[in-house]
């Protein structure tokens, strides 16, 4: 392996696990908006219940999300130096957005909201986490922006050894970008949806006392999941007619990839611009999970009358098992859309291996074998923390708790 | 608008500096509580309010580096390379120390996690001083030699500020016992601290061509800051101890800064860029400066059994 693998490796594992949290946490963070907007107008004990346990449970793995993430930002800038050089107006700028928009604003009122349980007006509060849903879906939507000017470059002109925008516009509404950002929020509504039935179903399993809890949640979240996963194919579809189309060699086989392979042939010198020969594959096994969905998840709604699926042992054993395919379903996904884009790091413009960084290999071996077993170390202790808390129920939750609770506590536990 | 844009970068790794300097400085104090659990979850739950709003100063920074000064972060990720690399890996271990410290009861979870926060943060706050020691030297394309001595002594320099300045946080910020341990250690550090801030100023033309009166002057203000905060210290007066720290804080990157300016200015983004981010990412420093000062309102009253926890 020579400094490109490496390099793509490490970013390959880095932004998966990453992407792993960031799902659940755009997904849950509509539900828990939801929940608690619910809370501020009935102020029903129940809904607070509900906010606080799923609220745990996400900041849990917003955490995760973050520490993941620090990485990210400064990884293009150690291992792809070329590319923020080379398009720094077009890629960098999207990127700096979200950092002081969205990750600024989004850490500041999660620290509003976290700490403010009691101390800010119950409105108030609630509006502090509206800024934090805000701010997770620009989020999104500036990485998108950033990752779609790499699918299909618009509204730029070549510049020396540079790229300048010449049209903000076309940039920031890139079909490669809007179309993602359909398809991906609602996938990670199904992520966070089903994650929620799914705990749900391991309450239930268990014979819970919770009947209430759990069975609202079980609801909301087969709900909400059903509904997302029509927009995550209908989206998905769309995004592939218009790869069909606009970016050919992402799915080679094609009389239009073979085309297209012709023309990049004629224009960049010799070479195989096509992706790999598995690419269309996992669009395949991506597809096919979604349409499991719309006809399997039918059953446990159909059953959510009068809560007779919470006797169904199988079927909520099912519930359980299945909580991770969403979360390994959307890794697919950007695998199709990142690996796909080989061996272009911006599509038809600049190839990867010229925005590679002026670093040994051995240097970014180092950093590959360091960054993956923390973010292993962090995988593995996180979703057993997550899972924990998901476990442990409603009544172990420690959101809005004081300093003095602790004590008390540490006395009622005796020392351990 | 180059001037502007380089006192923007500035401003946010100072405010890094500033912000989570204390985090990770009340991270190392937890190293000196080794036989005290309960003051240990005191000094988390003092910093925990500010932690989140804290540590973003420097992701923005780097997302404002990469797109103001893209041939500037080009140039010191690759010859720091190693070092941006231990302090990222010392941040993720910081981080999973507190997110995870207080999210399983028993001691031995809970002591571990606190162990691995007080040792990374000591390694974050070295590589930030080494990152910081040798990007003054503005190293160009020949590479540097990144264990030098001015380095060295700026990483030492800055645990020891951190340090300092973590102590200081936790004297304005906790009661009883846990202030008075904060105190006697901002009190043991203060000197050493000014000692250590004045050699780096002072041995900065030895290392670095064309010192300004500017980077002086900065360069300057971080030792005299922190002899007033030694004063204020003996006065009894926590709350202008922790303004005094954090201006002897701000003033290393901001001396950094004076000291690397020439080159920084001359690898500043095309106009057509600086103009665009400046209509749109300026104006949303106040607002986010703003949000920050909302949230030291809400937690400026000192640590009590009524505050509320998470980490």
């Amino acid at each position: 392996m020579d400094a490109l693998d490496l390099a793509r490796l490490e970013f390959g594992i880095t932004t998966s696990l990453h992407f792993l949290f960031v799902a659940l946490t755009l997904g849950l963070v509509p539900l828990i908006a939801f929940l608690q907007t619910v809370w501020v107008i009935k102020g029903n004990p129940l809904h607070e219940r509900l906010t606080k346990f799923w609220g745990q449970i996400y900041l849990v793995n917003y955490g995760l999300g973050i520490i993941s993430g620090l990485l990210l930002e400064f990884q293009f800038s150690l291992n792809w130096s070329g590319l923020t050089h080379f398009a720094g107006e077009l890629f960098g700028a999207p990127l700096a957005m979200e950092t002081l928009f969205a990750f600024f604003v989004e850490s500041t009122f999660l620290g509003l909201w976290i700490f403010g349980w009691g101390r800010l007006p119950k409105a108030l509060h609630l509006a502090t986490f509206y800024v934090v849903a805000a701010a997770a879906l620009a989020s999104a939507y500036l990485i998108v922006v950033a990752n779609g000017f790499l699918q299909n470059p618009v509204g730029f002109v070549r510049d020396g050894d540079g790229l300048r925008m010449v049209d903000v516009g076309a940039v920031f509404t890139n079909p490669a970008a809007l179309l993602a950002v359909g398809h991906i929020l609602p996938a990670a509504l199904m992520v966070g949806g089903f994650f929620m039935a799914g705990v749900s179903a391991w309450h239930f399993r268990r014979g819970t006392s919770e009947v209430g809890f759990f069975r609202y949640s079980m609801r909301l979240g087969l709900t909400v999941g059903y509904i997302a996963t029509f927009f995550t194919i209908g989206f998905g579809d769309a995004s592939v007619l218009w790869v069909v189309r606009n970016q050919p060699t992402k799915l080679p086989g094609s009389d239009e990839a073979t085309q297209v392979q012709a023309q990049m042939v004629a224009e960049h010198g010799p070479g195989n611009y096509l992706a790999s020969d598995w690419i269309p594959i996992i669009l395949t096994v991506m597809l096919s999970v979604a349409y499991l969905y719309v006809l399997f998840a039918l059953i446990p709604i159909v059953l959510l009358g009068q809560g007779r699926i919470e006797k169904r042992r199988f079927l909520l054993g099912i519930g359980v098992w299945t909580i991770p395919l969403p979360f390994v379903t959307t890794i697919l996904g950007w695998v199709v859309r990142e690996m796909g884009r080989q061996p272009w790091i911006i599509y038809d413009v600049l190839p990867t291996d010229k925005a590679l960084s002026d670093v040994s290999a051995g240097g970014i071996l180092a950093s590959l074998v360091i960054f993956t077993s923390l973010y292993l170390a962090l995988v593995v202790v996180g979703y057993t923390v997550i899972a924990r808390v998901a476990r442990k129920g409603p009544d172990a939750v420690v959101l809005g708790r004081v300093l003095g609770d602790d004590s008390e506590e540490a006395v009622l536990a005796g020392e351990r | 608008m180059d001037v502007v844009w380089l006192l923007v970068v500035g401003l946010l790794l100072a405010g890094w500096f500033g912000l989570d300097g204390f985090s990770i400085g009340a991270g190392m104090f937890m190293g000196a509580l080794r036989q005290d659990p309960p003051a240990r979850r005191r000094v988390i739950a003092a910093v925990g309010p500010f932690f989140l709003a804290n540590e973003v100063w420097l992701i923005a920074f780097a997302g404002t580096l990469a797109v103001a000064f893209p041939d500037t972060e080009a140039r010191l990720f690759t010859t720091l390379f190693p070092t941006v690399v231990v302090l990222i890996a010392a941040w993720l271990v910081r981080d999973m120390g507190m997110w995870f410290r207080s999210r399983r009861p028993g001691r031995r979870w809970q002591t571990r996690w606190e162990a691995i926060m007080a040792g990374a943060s000591v390694v974050f706050a070295a590589a930030a001083g080494l990152f910081l020691g040798n990007a003054a030297q503005s190293p160009g394309e020949e590479g540097i030699f990144v264990l030098n001595p001015y380095a060295l002594l700026s990483a030492l320099a800055v645990v020891a500020l951190f340090l300092l300045h973590g102590a200081a946080f936790l004297a304005a910020r906790a009661t009883g016992e846990l202030r008075e341990r904060a105190r006697q250690v901002a009190g043991r550090v203060a000197l050493p601290v000014v000692a250590l801030l004045a050699l780096l100023i002072a041995t900065a033309p030895l290392v670095v061509d064309g010192v300004t009166p500017i980077a002086l002057l900065l360069g300057a203000l971080g030792p005299v800051a922190a002899a007033g905060a030694w004063l204020a210290l003996r006065k009894g007066r926590d709350g202008l101890t922790f303004v005094a720290t954090t201006v002897a804080t701000v003033s290393v990157p901001f001396a950094a800064g004076a000291l690397t300016a020439a080159r920084l200015l001359q690898e500043v983004a095309e106009p057509s860029t600086l103009q665009r981010i400046t209509i749109v990412l300026l104006p949303s420093l106040p607002l986010l400066i703003a949000a920050q000062a909302v949230l030291w309102w809400i937690h400026r009253h000192r640590l009590s059994e009524r505050s509320v926890t998470f980490f």
